[in-house]
């Protein structure tokens, strides 16, 4: 088992903005399929620790999509309990993600 | 009366008013570092709504898409400084933290960046009636504090 670090603004972007793809470059639905999606449903790694700090802002819309659609994706909130690190020095960004991915069903 | 107590109490009478003037004074910077970071967390919560106001009360139609992308990175930049101020604030025991989320979600929720985004006036009223009460309860939560 491994763990694995993601660095928002090194492995994406620091600009990350905009809902779906259609939005723009660097939309929740680009950070959640092809940067989250594939670590947290890869069965090697246990942890992944993702790291928040160092972007130019986040959107709640942004938040939302990326981590209300996960659980909408089929990564089950038990998952992203026992897996999902986040880090950010920002405590608001850490309570806004949780109550999304609470709050999506 | 023994020596031992004698000396114990000249320490006591010198020492004790020296501890109190200590703990005084720590408050004292200690209210003052907080009133510091709430006028902060104030000036940071006015310029967001002032822009936000801005940019919900026109459509996306009616901005150049280069203005309207710096609204949306100016909004997002602020909001980012201020969640550093309300996670310092909160750690200091003034805790705003769930009145700023839903001013967050307020403003950059729903199609915040989406380029069919419309004009809202009910975003605008949430805008108004929203900014001032985080700097109401943060100066409620201060004013508790040091009571």
């Amino acid at each position: 088992m491994e763990t694995k670090t993601i660095n928002v603004q090194q492995d994406f972007s620091k600009y990350p903005a905009g809902r779906l793809r259609q939005d723009g470059d660097y939309s929740a639905e680009e950070f959640r399929e092809n940067i989250l999606a594939p670590s947290l449903r890869d069965e090697v790694i246990d942890k992944v620790i993702l790291e928040l700090d160092g972007v130019a802002g986040y959107s709640s819309s942004f938040l939302e999509e990326a981590f209300g659609g996960l659980v909408r994706s089929g990564v089950s909130k038990e998952t992203l309990s026992k897996k999902l690190i986040l880090e950010s020095k920002d405590s608001t960004i850490i309570s806004e993600i949780n109550q999304y991915i609470n709050e999506a069903n | 009366v023994p020596a031992d107590f004698t000396v114990f109490k000249l320490i006591m009478g010198n020492l004790v008013p020296i501890i109190i003037a200590y703990f005084n004074r720590k408050k004292g910077t200690n209210r003052s570092e907080d009133l510091k970071l709430i006028e902060k967390l104030e000036g940071e919560i006015k310029e967001i709504a002032r822009l936000s106001l801005d940019y919900w009360s026109k459509s996306n139609q009616q901005f150049d898409l280069k203005i309207a992308a710096e609204r949306k990175a100016g909004i997002r930049a602020l909001f980012n400084e201020a969640g550093m101020t309300i996670t310092t604030l909160k750690i200091h025991h003034i805790n705003c933290e769930n009145q700023f989320i839903i001013f967050r979600q307020a403003i950059t929720g729903g199609n915040f960046e989406s380029l069919n985004r419309d004009s809202d006036q009910n975003i605008i009223t949430k805008i108004n009636n929203l900014y001032p009460e985080i700097s109401a309860n943060a100066r409620a939560i201060y004013a508790d504090k040091y009571r």
